[in-house]
């Protein structure tokens, strides 16, 4: 079977997601890739990769309560499931492995 | 009407009705502090990408059901010419061996009144009926299909050498996209209480 390939935006929203863990949601994981990588990504382009990440078996999503501030609408949470951990794993492997014995001029560590 | 109800409503014509929902939620979220317009131009962007998505990632399914849709509407048409022949040729043969006068202001089908009634089923109703019947095979990506609709039908018009409208086909096709969706939409909500 060809092993899961990633975008390096689906590995962004899968890390952003694991690391939000039940919070994660759209305005949240939006906020969340802002503060760590210095981009903040337009609802469209976040959409269309989460449902693309759900199509494929990576995320699951379920809906949360209504809240007020939201004209009463639910949030719709998300979550990786084990085999979008497995795939960002073996990716973030693949990296670690390539970077090991690299050095980057004028950055002090990778 | 309120930016949520007529956001939540456009963002239906492209994504099922839940997700619709969720995402109008995060926009109202996100918006507060922000003016209106980062509202719909945030709205409008994730239209165009929602639809950009599905155009790229059902390219062949959307090309073969609109492509059917084009064929339907060639026959659809062909069909309605010859009704109207027939209907002119009995007109005429009633007048000639009757010898009833009936107004029938000159031999060419578009100034005619069958001719007319024929123009008004092929600019109108024709595109409208083949819209719907698209829309019903492609649920949750009417609006992908409209576009496939809009960017193949002229190419496959030309290829066969049939007439075509593009404005009328546009908005009468566009209206049948339309309230095909709302059908649905209707239908969804009656059905989850």
């Amino acid at each position: 079977m060809q092993p899961v390939t990633l975008g390096e935006f689906e590995q962004v929203v899968l890390l952003t997601i694991l690391r939000l863990g039940d919070a994660a949601y759209g305005v949240s994981i939006r906020k969340e890739i802002a503060v760590h990588t210095d981009r903040e990504p337009s609802p469209g382009a976040l959409y269309t990769t989460l449902d693309r990440l759900e199509e494929r078996g990576l995320v699951t999503s379920s809906l949360g309560d209504p809240t007020p501030q939201r004209g009463g609408r639910a949030k719709r949470f998300f979550k990786v499931s084990a085999k979008g951990v497995e795939a960002v794993a073996r990716v973030q492997r693949g990296y670690r492995r390539l970077l090991q014995g690299v050095t980057l001029p004028g950055v002090s560590h990778a | 009407m309120r930016k949520d109800t007529v956001g939540e409503w456009i963002l239906r014509l492209v994504m099922p009705g839940e997700r619709a929902t969720a995402a109008v939620g995060d926009l109202l979220e996100d918006s507060a502090g922000r003016d209106s317009s980062w509202f719909w131009t945030t709205l409008a962007w994730t239209v165009g990408s929602t639809v950009w998505r599905e155009m790229h990632t059902h390219v062949w399914r959307l090309a073969g059901i609109t492509t059917a849709g084009f064929f339907l509407l060639v026959i659809l048409g062909l069909g309605a010419n010859l009704a109207a022949q027939a209907a002119w040729a009995i007109l005429h043969f009633v007048r000639d061996h009757t010898g009833v006068e009936l107004l029938l202001p000159g031999d060419s089908l578009p100034t005619a009144v069958p001719g007319w009634i024929v123009l008004s089923y092929l600019r109108l109703l024709v595109p409208f009926e083949v819209a719907r019947w698209v829309a019903r095979r492609v649920r949750g990506r009417e609006l992908s299909a409209w576009l496939v609709m809009m960017l193949l039908w002229p190419v496959l018009a030309a290829w066969t050498k049939s007439p075509y409208e593009f404005v009328w086909a546009a908005l009468f096709s566009f209206l049948g996209v339309v309230c095909e969706r709302w059908r649905t939409i209707r239908f969804d909500s009656l059905t989850q209480g």
